[in-house]
């Protein structure tokens, strides 16, 4: 016979391997990092850091760079959640009902969610070059005046790397949606029918309540995602033209390069923040208004 | 079939797929490691059957960047493995993430055996007396054709040099397109422009110009090198800089490179699309004559020669007004390996050293790479007949002056990642030189002072 203190207990045995792995690899480098970001801890003094208070802080934010970096990390991260929670609710709607064809399509927009984003970026810069892919295609349906060297200025830069996060995630956010509107009672439509509703109201009145859940989920994957963003603008821009299309982890990246790591770590600490903020505060909001099915 | 069949065969079809090709992708690394491992397994029995009374087998480790992985020495690696039963156990590491890899390494006391790089460049990012073996006693140390260019300051000698020099850096053009065109080689800045007009007129563009930002640096490099004139004053420029006795808008010569390079841009010489082209693509428009010069070293030549064999190229000085003293640049670059201080294997590591300093393996790094051989017997290729000539006819002068980024070692992790990028930046901003180096000032000033530099 087992005590009721070990039932209690045995549930935390499965917890015990994963808390050690999490501590070890989440929260100790967290925690060495928030340290060490009040210190002057570089490549050349690796053991023999020295408290320099909020120095770290105060010097990344009197860095331009740094704050062109916060700017556009808020920009892309916005941009791509409205972008790609749009698209794959527009897909989701489109695809929900289940056919061979709807089936095929959606694996095609599910793709590129599956490559690297080093291959989309490699990728895109030979599309978006200025005798790429794209210019090509504009030049021969007679557009050559729209035909713009794509990566080589801040607007048309940022956007293309907006754009293509949006194409690559949608697919993602369509599988949550499509799952979220089947799990919606047929009977509210049903009901709605009888009533005369159209298929604007149901929408609006059925579909957009119950979807709330899917919305959460969503828009938090996203925005945390988005704000970590570091692969498909290394590839793409490089963080250029300049450092016009720095973000965060780019920024944190180059710091280290400098091996300032003090500074880099200070750095990190602000992107965690950032997105630990933002994700708790949309989290809470967004759950606040979800419907219970 | 009905369509629940059809199902199931395209659900295991792609399944299939799907699992073949991520195993495709597992294998090709797997076949290459157990490849590499069978080979080596291969070899080294071989060498255990033949010799293994007389050479017991001996691994050092070493740290390459990966640009610098060259068929040669990967001959030269083979060599010892067969001869002499050492193996030579290569970590390639990305260019870019070198200084940071090595640094770390180095600083928690684990350094590879072997460290490459540029030889005289390393003595401004490591501390050579406190975690590099000192080789000045090395039998091979007397028959260096270019000693200085790996004696420290302190006198001693750090590093084995495969270079006695990187050969000459100017400006590289196609010579077939200068010929089609009758143009001759300038000598004056007001030349170089009619030059540069007369090419953009027949739709070449006359200045190449990459988004990878090792180029406008080079131009700035050599640039500043030709306006300091002479080695002792691209010493005292340096030395100043460096101690912070004088900023770099301090100095008009050098404001004047900057704004050299950047009044190009207005008059259109260089290619719209700077800020996206790659290196290679430029690299293939000048071989092609689409374009007509690019800045950088003797080393582009023998490039564009491998990659383009019909190419006709060549190299001349830039003739722009701040060479007040007419002085050709030559890198202070040569391409090398350093021991570790505390390798355990450092008796190894100098036999190697030694074995490298021969012929019969030096030989080896220098085919397909022609340069100039850092050892008197060693077959450098064939080195283009200009450079070689140019080289001379300065040298013989003693009118030789090094790159600037040469003298100022000790800031140069911060040029990829600022300097260099504001180089490929100012021009759409409308940046003037002084504005771009009184910029590059401050982060020089914040980087020094977070190294705790004097006088910063």
């Amino acid at each position: 016979m087992h005590s009721k203190s070990d039932k209690k207990r045995y549930p935390i045995y499965f917890v015990i391997p994963a808390f050690i792995f999490y501590s070890i690899f989440i929260i100790l480098p967290f925690g060495i990092s928030f340290i060490m970001s009040f210190t002057d801890w570089n490549i050349e003094r690796m053991y023999i850091p020295i408290f320099r208070g909020f120095d770290n802080y105060i010097a990344i934010f009197r860095n331009s760079v740094f704050i062109r970096s916060i700017f556009n990390t808020l920009l892309f991260a916005v941009a791509t959640t409205i972008l790609k929670t749009l698209f794959g609710l527009l897909l989701a709607l489109a695809l929900v009902k289940v056919s061979r064809l709807n089936n095929i399509l959606r694996t095609i927009y599910y793709i590129p969610c599956a490559l690297s984003p080093m291959i989309i970026g490699v990728i895109f810069t030979s599309i978006l070059a200025n005798d790429g892919l794209l210019n090509n295609v504009l030049s021969t349906l007679g557009f050559s005046a729209v035909a713009v060297n794509w990566l080589a200025s801040y607007g048309t830069a940022m956007s293309s790397v907006i754009l293509i996060e949006g194409w690559m995630w949608s697919g993602f956010n369509m599988f949550i949606f499509i799952a979220g509107i089947q799990a919606i009672s047929k009977d509210y439509y049903e009901s709605a029918d009888i009533e005369g509703a159209p298929a604007w109201a149901q929408f609006k009145s059925i579909t957009m309540p119950l979807l709330i859940p899917s919305f959460t989920i969503i828009i938090t994957l996203n925005i945390t995602g988005s704000l970590k963003v570091f692969d498909l603008i290394y590839v793409l821009t490089k963080g250029g033209p300049g450092f016009d299309t720095q973000v965060l982890s780019t920024f944190v990246y180059k710091a280290f390069g400098l091996g300032l790591l003090g500074q880099s770590s200070a750095a990190s600490i602000v992107l965690s923040a950032l997105v630990v903020c933002i994700s708790f505060v949309l989290n809470r909001y967004l759950t606040k208004r979800e419907v219970e099915l | 079939m009905n369509s629940k069949m059809l199902k199931k065969v395209f659900t295991v079809v792609c399944i299939i797929s799907l699992v073949g090709s991520l195993a495709g992708c597992g294998k090709a690394t797997k076949t290459t490691t157990d490849t590499e491992k069978t080979s080596s397994t291969e070899a080294k029995s071989t060498v255990e059957d033949s010799s293994s009374e007389t050479k017991k087998e001996v691994t050092v480790t070493a740290l390459l960047q990966q640009s610098r992985n060259y068929p040669g020495l990967q001959k030269m690696i083979d060599k010892l493995k067969a001869d002499e039963n050492i193996i030579v156990d290569l970590q390639i590491v990305p260019d870019d993430q070198y200084n940071n890899l090595l640094q770390m390494q180095i600083n928690s006391g684990e350094a590879p055996d072997l460290i490459d790089y540029n030889l005289p460049a390393i003595y401004g990012l490591i501390d050579p007396e406190t975690y590099l073996a000192d080789l000045s006693d090395e039998a091979w140390v007397e028959n260096l054709v270019n000693p200085s260019i790996v004696t420290h300051k302190d006198g001693k000698v750090y590093g084995f040099p495969f270079q006695a020099s990187s050969g000459v850096s100017g400006i590289v053009y196609n010579k077939q397109v200068f010929e089609d065109n009758d143009i001759a080689i300038p000598t004056t800045e007001e030349e170089f422009n009619a030059v540069c007009d007369t090419l953009l007129a027949k739709g070449i563009t006359p200045l190449l110009l990459p988004s990878d930002n090792w180029v406008p640096q080079i131009w700035m490099s050599i640039g500043e090198g030709l306006a300091a004139g002479s080695v002792e004053k691209a010493r005292e420029i340096a030395d100043a800089l460096l101690t912070h006795k004088k900023e770099f808008t301090d100095y008009p010569e050098l404001i004047k490179v900057v704004d050299t390079y950047l009044g190009m841009f207005d008059k259109g010489y260089f290619n719209q699309d700077y800020l996206t082209v790659s290196y290679d693509a430029c690299l293939e428009r000048l071989a092609k004559g689409e374009g007509a010069m690019l800045f950088g070293s003797a080393g582009i030549l023998s490039a564009v020669e491998g990659a383009f064999p019909d190419a006709k190229v060549s190299l001349f000085n830039p003739p722009f007004d701040y060479n007040t003293n007419d002085a050709l640049v030559s890198g202070l670059f040569s391409i090398g390996f350093c021991a570790s201080k505390n390798s355990p294997k450092l008796d190894t590591v100098k036999r190697i050293f030694d074995l490298w300093s021969t012929p019969e393996y030096m030989n080896m790094w220098f085919e397909g790479n022609a340069g100039f051989p850092s050892f008197p017997d060693v077959d450098g290729g064939d080195m283009n007949d200009d450079v070689v000539a140019l080289y001379n006819e300065y040298s013989a002068e003693g009118k030789i002056v090094g790159e600037m980024n040469n003298y100022l070692n000790d800031i140069q992790p911060l040029y990829k990642t600022t300097l260099w990028v504001y180089y490929l930046d100012a021009p759409s901003k409308g940046i003037t030189g002084e504005e771009l180096l009184a910029t590059f000032q401050k982060d020089v000033n914040e980087y020094m002072k977070e190294k705790q530099v004097e006088g910063f």
